[in-house]
């Protein structure tokens, strides 16, 4: 699964990120899947990522905009999605990353079938800059996918995380060049994500909450720096 | 860079960045997270309107035609529609997003000129106003002013208290959904927001006839209704 997420982030073009991107989720949730001696059968709970192209679901506040990438129900992307040979989860993979790649026009039938109700996630892929490949990418399933109780419900919650891992010395960990800022007001790219939410929470008084995720290239320094815990930025509210 | 943002009524939450280079588990482990999400931590909760007849049987509403709500995040985020009785023979207790097609069950009369006039009645009795909305939890909830409104016209307005009470809503049912409050999420991420915080709250109401439908000569008798309403709300301290 590295190898598609290096590949996506080593991509300057933004839209070219989706498909290798997608693939690299998919395969997290696959292997998560094989962990716990998973078939290929959808349960209802069961989630996909896929490329929101051609268009599924816009959004048309202010200006046309649409979500690159987004997370739904396995069994309403297949039952929208899905072909009558591709009843499992693999075959769901498969189409989620296809529906750009054949770039052919959506049936108007299966666009309406999916809302922003059906959407659980947002995901909005924003290339700024190249990302330096010269860091380690190699890593194992197993050196964290034991990861403790602690960190796994830590990271869920987004607050402090343990910088602490056995396999990376903290010493050789790289801090992101804050001043390689992109030309394009950050403001944009997260005024984007609020859109999708949006929509979602308008969407239904059912719908409590909604997230989206924001994943922005940016030129990453080939220096290393020093840093510790609490030189991160906290929760905002 | 990857950046969690969490929208809810009380406005956005963002996480730490992560690195999906550098910190490549934490990608990974943040979409095994997501996997075992229940539908409930995605921001789907389907919510049951209900109302208790006659002999304290729960009796459930559902949305009719599709609503969209306003395009805001922190706020009140109102949604409003007409709700409609689900016959007693719907087995499962219907949610607002699951029972938009279910339909009351038709009467078996043989009469056909009673039948159609019970149905009628009946149906209009069985449609009420849905309201839904995010009060912040400090505040008086809707339900509650409403009560007090009713009382203090009764008391204080003597025989002018109908000016007042005929153009208040008549709450049916209302329930605030504490599982909904943004306090909960707010507190899990240890966040340092000690106000704000809002709840779910849904309210049923017997249904308005609009001003709109009315004959002319009526239209103008409730026009100066509400009119004169208005001074005399404000006089017994309700707004």
């Amino acid at each position: 699964m590295r190898l598609p997420v290096a590949c996506s982030c080593g991509i300057v073009s933004e839209k070219a990120r989706y498909r290798p991107f997608v693939t690299a989720l998919n395969e997290m949730l696959l292997h998560s899947r094989k962990l716990k001696s998973r078939g290929d059968t959808i349960n209802d709970s069961d989630i996909i990522f896929a490329i929101n192209g051609p268009a599924i679901l816009e959004s048309y506040r202010l200006a046309k905009r649409k979500p690159p990438l987004v997370c739904l129900l396995a069994e309403k992307f297949k039952s929208s999605f899905g072909k009558h040979d591709s009843p499992g989860f693999n075959a769901c993979m498969s189409n989620a990353r296809k529906i750009k790649g054949n770039n052919k026009k959506l049936d108007p039938k299966e666009v309406s079938t999916i809302t922003w109700g059906n959407i659980l996630q947002s995901w909005e892929l924003h290339a700024n800059g190249k990302i330096n490949s010269e860091m380690r990418t190699d890593f194992n399933a197993e050196e964290f996918l034991d990861a403790d109780d602690d960190e796994i419900s830590s990271a869920s919650a987004g607050s402090k995380r343990k910088r602490s891992s056995p396999s990376i010395p903290s010493s050789k960990k790289i801090k992101i060049e804050q001043s390689l800022s992109p030309v394009v007001p950050i403001a944009l790219k997260e005024l984007q994500c609020a859109f999708y939410g949006i929509e979602r929470l308008r969407h239904s008084m059912d719908i409590t909450h909604s997230m989206s995720i924001l994943l922005s290239g940016e030129e990453l320094s080939p220096t290393a720096h020093f840093f510790d815990t609490d030189d991160r930025q906290q929760m905002k509210c | 860079m990857l950046t969690l943002y969490w929208y809810d009524s009380q406005g956005c939450i963002e996480a730490d960045n992560i690195n999906i280079i550098e910190e490549l588990p934490l990608l990974v482990i943040m979409i095994r997270i997501f996997e075992d999400f229940p539908l409930g931590m995605w921001g789907y909760t389907p919510i049951n309107v209900w109302t208790e007849d006659e002999n304290q049987q729960k009796v459930y509403y559902c949305c009719e035609g599709a609503r969209v709500g306003s395009f805001q995040i922190k706020g009140r985020r109102s949604f409003t529609a007409d709700a409609t009785k689900i016959s007693a023979q719907t087995a499962i207790p219907p949610t607002i997003a699951t029972a938009s097609t279910t339909t009351p069950a038709p009467s078996s009369s043989h009469d056909e000129h009673s039948e159609g006039a019970q149905l009628e009645h009946e149906r209009s009795e069985d449609i009420l106003f849905l309201k839904s909305a995010w009060p912040e939890v400090n505040r008086r909830k809707e339900p509650e002013v409403i009560k007090e409104a009713y009382k203090r016209a009764e008391k204080l307005l003597e025989t002018e208290a109908p000016s007042v009470t005929e153009h208040l809503p008549i709450v049916v049912n209302s329930e605030e959904l504490t599982y909904t409050s943004t306090e909960i999420i707010r507190h899990l991420v240890r966040s340092t927001t000690t106000d704000g915080f809002r709840v779910q709250l849904w309210m049923l109401s017997k249904k308005l006839q609009p001003i709109h439908t009315l004959d002319p000569k009526d239209f103008w008798v409730a026009f100066w209704h509400t009119i004169r309403c208005k001074p005399l709300f404000f006089s017994v301290g309700s707004d």
